[in-house]
């Protein structure tokens, strides 16, 4: 096998050790909440979607996707995600409002070479 | 780790030499960055800071600050990180050659017309 073939493979392994660790997460969170009764909070959905949008406005560079994520990893959580190869936040003001939005935010590099970046709001149902 | 002005200041002079005659050194401006220096200094050992790069644009002659990082997690809304991101004019998320969180922070030009 040459480096050219080896190189691939250890991307491609990259990729899925990803894809398994998302996964796993998942199903360890979601097991917990499967028995409780849940409404969504209307003013939490708000909160997301001005973040959305608040984001999607300043958020340039190649490959870059914002995406708008409900009840994950927990039914409690949504999130704004911003998946991108090289991502510039172009009106700076407009992304620190976003950020005091939210509960948490996370940025952390993958191993397929992206970006991703998390805007967490949790709370955004209540059992009845 | 280094301290960032160190390095931001050796950058600074020898962008100042070269753009002299005909653009000389705001020292207010210079000294307003170098406070911001002193934020990503304490943002770089929150964020466990793997490196600096400092860089000027020779067009825009703006100022570029890269920390490399593993990654960032903020839960709070009154961090220092954001103190810093307002002051920036953009800023740039990407991957670093050795799979590591690179952050750049690009400031406003420090020169004027002589």
């Amino acid at each position: 096998m040459d480096n050219q073939d080896k190189n691939f493979l250890e991307a491609s392994e990259d990729i899925e050790i990803d894809e398994l660790i998302d996964a796993l997460r998942e199903i360890f969170l979601l097991s917990e909440e499967e028995e409780k009764v849940l409404i969504t909070k209307p003013e939490k959905i708000q909160q997301l979607t001005c973040v959305y949008k608040l984001l999607s406005g300043v958020s340039k560079g190649s490959g870059v996707r914002v995406t708008r994520v409900l009840n994950k990893p927990l039914k409690s959580m949504g999130y704004i995600n911003v998946s991108a190869t090289n991502l510039s936040i172009i009106d700076t003001a407009k992304f620190v409002l976003a950020a005091k939005v939210v509960d948490n935010i996370e940025v952390y590099p993958k191993l397929d070479g992206t970006i991703e970046m998390n805007f967490t709001v949790h709370g955004i149902t209540q059992e009845i | 780790m280094v301290k960032c002005f160190d390095v931001v200041s050796s950058v600074v002079e020898e962008a100042t030499r070269q753009f002299s005659p005909l653009w000389k050194l705001d020292d207010e401006k210079y000294t307003i960055l170098e406070g911001y220096c002193g934020v990503i200094d304490v943002v770089s050992k929150e964020f466990e800071a793997i490196s600096y790069d400092v860089s000027i644009d020779e067009i825009k002659m703006t100022v570029s600050i890269v920390l490399e990082c593993p990654d960032l997690v903020i839960q709070k809304r009154d961090h220092e990180f954001y103190k810093l991101a307002r002051r920036a004019q953009r800023m740039n998320f990407s991957v670093s050659e050795d799979g590591n969180l690179n952050i750049e922070f690009i400031f406003p030009s420090l020169w004027d017309k002589a």
